[in-house]
C-alpha cells in the first residue's frame, strides 16, 4: 500500500515537472522573438562578466605570473587580511570613502539641479545650446582635463592670477601642491565633466511625466518652484531612488585616472584610494592574488552595500530595484 | 643594313660590359667573403664580408622590445630588414605594444604567450622569468658559440649568474660611460660669464652663484619671474642629486669594510640636504610648481629663461636647454646660450659620487623557452657583439649615404657624423633611413672600441652617438664647454645593483618606502620654517624606519655582499 503510495506521489510529481517544463517551452517559444534579441546580450553577460570569475580563485592561492594555480599555495584569506594590515590602509580606505561620498552626495545631486535648470528654459534654441555646452566635457579624455587644470590652477595660472588680482590673496595658493584642496578639486573636476552627460537621464525622465500635472498645478496656484517641487521632483523620483542605489554601489570605486592624473606626492595622503594603490602594488608589480583579492572585496562590499539600499528605499519609499 | 647590325652589335657589346661591370663588383665583394664549414653537419657556410656565417635556411628569431607603436617601428625597421634578409639570410621580427613594458611581461608570463627573445626588460621582470623556468640556460650556449660575449662582459658574468651558477640573462645597453656627466649642479652659462664665472665646488657656493644670478636676472625678457631652480620629477632629482655631492650611493651611506649601507633619511647628512633645499623653497628661489610640473612644463619655463639652474639630471637641462635653442634659433643660435654642469661636493666629502657607471646597465635580455633554435639566437648574439655587429646594429648599414661606411676595412664616419650641429639630425636620420637600433638586442650602449674605428675617433656610443677625439674629448665645442667643470671620477656603481624579486616581501617595503619617501621630502622641503623642518623631518625619518627602511638597508647590504662574492667567484 505504501509503495503504491509512493509510486503515485512520483507519478505526480513526474507530471507536475513536465507540465512545468512544457509551460517553459510555450512560454520560450512564444517570446522567441525576444529571447533571440536578448541572446546577444545574454552571451556578452555570460562570456565577459561570469566566465572571467573564475579568476576570483586566484586571490586565495599564492600565484604569481607565470606559475600554475595548481603548483601555487593555498593561502585562504592571506591577501585579504594583508590588505588591512597595510600601513596606510585606514587612509586608502577613508580616501576612497571620501571622495566617493562627495561624489554620491555632491556629484549626484548636481545633475539633477542641472536637468530641472534645463527643464525651465523656455526657449528652446538657447535649451539646446545649454544641453550640448554641458556634455562636452564629458568627451574630453582625463588627460587633457588635467592639462586644463594644471594651466589654470598652477601658481601662474588664471584662478591665482584672478585673486591676486582681486587683492584677495597676497601670494599665489598652491592649489594642487597642498592636499586639503585635492577632495574639492577631485569633485569639482568630477562634476564639471560629468554633469551635463548625467543629466540626460533626468532629462529624459522629466520629458515622461504627464504634461496635464502641470496644468493641474498651475490651476492649483504653483509658481515654477513649485512645479518643480510638488510635480519634476517626484516624477523623477523612482530614476533618482535607481541611479543612487546604482551609485552606492560603486562607494569603493572612487575613480582612477584622475588620481593618478592630479595627484602629486604632496597629495598623496588625499588622493590614494583602493584603485590607484592594486594598481600600483598588484597590477604593476605583478601581484595578481593580492590585485584580485582587493578587486573582489570591493565588489562584494559593493554589492552588499546595493542590496542594503535597495531593502531600506523599498521600506523607506516603497521603490525598488529589485 | 649594315648600318643596323653594327648599332645592335654596339648594344649587345655595350650591355655585356655593364654586365660585365655588375659581375665583376658581386666578385669583388664574394672575394671578400670567405667560406667555412659547419661543424654540426659537415656543410658549407659562407661567411658574409661582416663576419656572419650565412645560413642556408633562413634564420628567424621574433623578439618583445618593450612600449612602442608597431605601425611605426615596422616601417622604421624596414630598410634593416631588408639589409638582414639579403646579405644576411636572417628574419627578425620585432614586437612591441603600446601598454607599459611591465603589464605586458606579467600578462605574457601569466598566458604563457611570449615570444623568442625578450629584451630591454628591467632585472627584475629577468627575474620572474628565470623563477618561473620561462628563460633558458645559456651556460653553455655561450661557452661554444659566443666567445664575443664572454671577452666582453669578462668578470662581470658572474654577476649575471643564478644561485644555481648558470646564466639565464644578459645585459643589454651596457658597458663603461665613464665620461657622461650624471647628477647635475646645473648653471645658465652665459649667466654664470655675467657675474664672472665664479667657482662653485660646494653646495653653498652654488647657492650663491644661482643666487647672485638670480638677482641680477629677476624677470625675463617678458617680464615673467626668473626661479633659481624648479623640477620635474616630483622632487626627487633635488635629493639624488644632493646626496651626490654627499657621497652617497644609490642613496646610501656606505661602510665597505663594515658592509654596512644607512639610508640617507637615517644620517645627519639627509637633515643637511633637506635644510638646503627648504633654504630655496623659503627664500622663494624654488619655483612654485616644481612638485607638479611635468617635463614639458618645465621645459617651457627653461626655454623662455625662466631657470637659473638644476639640482637633478644633467640631460634634462641638456634636452630642454641647448638643445632646444639651437634646434629653435637656427643660425642666430649663440653656442653660450647653455648650461653648464659642475661637480660639486660637500665640505669634508672625499668623493662626489655624481657620474656613476653601471656596467651592466639596466636592462637585460632573455633567451625564453619558446625559441626553436637558441643556438642560433646565441650565434646572433655572439655576431651582435663582434665590433662589426655593434656596428650595424647601432648605425644601420654600412653606406656611402649612411653617417659611416666601410673603406679600405676601416669604419669610416663621414665629416656630418662629426659635426655637432647636425647630431640630432644623423641620430634620427640613421633610424629613418636605415632602420638603425631596430633590432638591438644585446648590444652595448656604452664606449665602444675598435682597431677598426675611424682614427679621428676612437671611441663611440652607438647608442647615442656622440663621438669622441683620441684624447677623450668631445667632438664638439659646446660639449666641452658644459662639461668642461665635471670632475668625471665615475665610480663603478654594478656592484650595487639590487634585485627586487616578485614574491619577496621586501620589495613590497621597498615599493612602499619609495611613495612615502616622495611625499614625506615633499613635506620637508615645503616646510614654513627651520622648526617646522626639523619636527618634519624628524617624523617623515621615524614614519619611513615604521615602514621597514630598515630592512631594506639589510637587504642593501646583503645584496652588495652576496654581488661581491659572486664577482670573486
Amino acid at each position: 500500500m505504501q509503495e503504491i503510495q509512493t509510486k503515485a506521489a512520483s507519478t505526480k510529481q513526474n507530471t507536475e515537472l513536465l507540465d512545468r517544463l512544457r509551460k517553459i517551452r510555450k512560454r520560450l517559444y512564444r517570446e522567441r522573438e525576444l529571447w533571440f534579441i536578448n541572446s546577444f546580450a545574454l552571451a556578452w553577460v555570460i562570456i565577459f562578466a561570469y566566465v572571467p570569475m573564475y579568476g576570483i580563485i586566484y586571490s586565495f592561492f599564492d600565484y604569481f605570473p607565470g606559475k600554475k594555480l595548481s603548483e601555487s599555495e593555498f593561502v585562504g584569506l592571506k591577501y585579504y587580511i594583508e590588505f588591512f594590515t597595510l600601513p596606510d590602509a585606514w587612509l586608502i580606505i577613508r580616501n576612497t570613502l571620501v571622495i566617493s561620498g562627495l561624489g554620491l552626495t555632491i556629484g549626484f545631486v548636481s545633475p539633477i539641479l542641472l536637468a530641472l535648470f534645463i527643464n525651465e528654459i523656455k526657449s528652446f534654441k538657447f535649451k539646446r545650446l545649454i544641453q550640448t555646452i554641458s556634455y562636452l566635457p564629458h568627451f574630453v579624455s582625463w588627460i587633457v582635463v588635467a592639462s586644463i587644470i594644471f594651466t589654470m590652477l598652477g601658481s601662474e595660472g588664471i584662478v591665482n592670477d584672478v585673486l591676486m588680482k582681486a587683492g584677495l590673496i597676497n601670494q599665489p595658493l598652491s592649489i594642487l601642491g597642498e592636499g586639503k584642496y585635492f577632495w574639492g578639486l577631485l569633485t569639482t573636476s568630477n562634476i564639471w565633466k560629468g554633469v551635463g552627460w548625467a543629466s540626460i537621464i533626468y532629462l529624459a525622465a522629466i520629458a515622461g511625466i504627464d504634461q496635464e500635472l502641470y496644468q493641474a498645478g498651475a490651476v492649483d496656484g504653483l509658481g515654477r518652484f513649485g512645479m518643480a517641487w510638488h510635480i519634476t521632483l517626484p516624477g523623477i523620483r523612482p530614476t533618482v531612488i535607481l541611479l543612487f542605489i546604482l551609485g552606492i554601489g560603486s562607494l569603493l570605486n572612487a575613480g582612477f585616472e584622475q588620481q593618478l592624473l592630479l595627484g602629486t606626492p604632496m597629495t598623496r595622503e588625499y588622493h590614494e584610494v583602493i584603485d590607484t594603490y592594486v594598481y600600483r602594488y598588484g597590477i604593476q608589480l605583478g601581484r595578481y592574488s593580492f590585485a584580485t583579492a582587493v578587486g573582489f572585496m570591493s565588489a562584494i562590499i559593493g554589492l552588499a552595500l546595493v542590496l542594503i539600499t535597495n531593502k531600506l528605499s523599498k521600506k523607506l519609499t516603497d521603490y525598488s530595484i529589485i | 643594313m649594315k648600318k643596323y647590325l653594327i648599332i645592335i652589335l654596339a648594344l649587345v657589346m655595350l650591355l655585356g660590359m655593364i654586365g660585365c661591370n655588375n659581375n665583376s663588383d658581386e666578385t669583388v665583394k664574394e672575394e671578400e667573403s670567405t667560406v667555412t664549414e659547419d661543424a654540426d653537419n659537415g656543410q658549407s657556410l659562407q661567411v658574409n664580408e661582416y663576419g656572419w656565417e650565412v645560413p642556408e635556411k633562413p634564420l628567424k628569431i621574433t623578439f618583445y622590445a618593450g612600449y612602442d607603436d608597431q605601425a611605426e617601428v615596422d616601417k622604421i625597421a624596414e630598410p634593416m630588414a631588408k639589409f638582414y634578409k639579403e646579405k644576411f639570410n636572417v628574419e627578425i621580427e620585432k614586437i612591441v605594444y603600446s601598454i607599459d613594458m611591465n603589464e605586458k611581461l606579467n600578462l605574457m608570463l601569466a598566458s604563457g604567450d611570449y615570444p623568442e627573445v625578450i629584451t630591454n626588460m628591467d632585472d627584475e621582470m629577468a627575474e620572474k622569468f628565470i623563477r618561473q623556468g620561462k628563460a633558458i640556460d645559456l651556460t653553455s650556449l655561450i661557452e661554444e658559440y659566443a666567445p664575443n660575449i664572454k671577452e666582453k662582459l669578462g668578470k662581470y658574468m658572474n654577476l649575471l649568474k643564478a644561485d644555481d651558477g648558470k646564466i639565464y640573462k644578459l645585459p643589454r645597453g651596457w658597458g663603461e660611460n665613464p665620461n657622461v656627466a650624471g647628477w647635475d649642479f646645473g648653471v645658465r652659462y652665459d649667466w654664470w660669464k655675467e657675474i664672472g664665472s665664479p667657482a662653485y665646488k660646494t653646495p653653498e657656493e652654488y647657492y650663491q652663484v644661482v643666487k647672485q644670478i638670480m638677482d641680477k636676472h629677476p624677470t625675463n625678457a617678458n617680464g615673467e619671474k626668473v626661479y633659481a631652480l624648479s623640477d620635474n620629477s616630483q622632487g626627487a632629482a633635488l635629493y639624488g642629486a644632493m646626496l651626490s655631492a654627499y657621497g652617497f650611493k644609490n642613496g646610501y651611506k656606505v661602510d665597505e669594510s663594515a658592509e654596512q649601507f644607512t639610508h640617507w633619511m637615517n644620517t645627519p647628512e639627509g637633515y643637511d640636504i633637506a635644510k638646503y633645499i627648504n633654504r630655496f623653497y623659503r627664500e622663494g628661489m624654488l619655483d612654485p610648481d616644481f612638485l607638479s610640473n611635468k617635463f614639458e612644463d618645465w621645459q617651457a619655463k627653461v626655454m623662455n629663461e625662466r631657470i637659473v639652474g638644476n639640482i637633478g639630471t644633467w640631460w634634462h637641462l641638456w634636452v630642454a636647454g641647448q638643445e632646444a635653442w639651437s634646434q629653435q634659433e637656427q643660425e642666430k643660435y649663440n653656442i653660450e646660450k647653455r648650461y653648464m654642469n659642475a661637480t660639486v661636493k660637500a665640505p669634508n666629502v672625499e668623493n662626489a659620487t655624481d657620474v656613476a657607471s653601471d656596467f651592466l646597465g639596466n636592462y637585460r635580455v632573455i633567451i625564453t623557452d619558446k625559441a626553436k633554435d637558441p643556438e642560433s639566437i646565441m650565434k646572433w648574439f655572439n655576431w651582435e657583439l663582434s665590433g662589426i655587429g655593434t656596428m650595424i646594429t647601432g648605425y644601420g648599414q654600412p653606406d656611402p649615404n649612411n653617417v659611416w661606411d666601410i673603406k679600405d676595412g676601416k669604419w669610416m664616419f663621414n665629416d656630418s657624423a662629426l659635426d655637432y650641429a647636425k647630431k640630432n639630425e644623423n641620430y634620427h636620420a640613421v633610424k629613418e633611413k636605415f632602420g638603425a637600433q631596430s633590432f638591438w638586442m644585446v648590444a652595448p650602449a656604452g664606449w665602444f672600441k675598435d682597431e677598426h674605428l675611424d682614427t679621428r675617433v676612437t671611441r663611440v656610443s652607438v647608442y647615442d652617438m656622440w663621438p669622441v677625439t683620441s684624447d677623450g674629448k668631445f667632438l664638439d665645442e659646446g660639449v666641452n664647454m658644459s662639461w668642461a667643470n665635471v670632475e668625471g671620477k665615475s665610480w663603478d656603481s654594478t656592484l650595487y645593483r639590487v634585485t627586487f624579486k616578485a614574491d619577496d616581501p621586501i620589495t613590497n617595503i621597498n615599493q612602499t618606502i619609495k611613495d612615502s619617501l616622495l611625499s614625506e621630502w615633499a613635506k620637508m622641503i615645503t616646510s614654513k620654517s627651520e622648526a617646522e623642518l626639523e619636527e618634519n623631518f624628524n617624523n617623515s625619518r621615524d614614519k619611513l624606519n615604521k615602514l621597514g627602511l630598515h630592512d631594506l638597508e639589510e637587504f642593501y647590504a646583503a645584496s652588495y655582499k652576496a654581488n661581491v662574492e659572486k664577482l670573486n667567484q
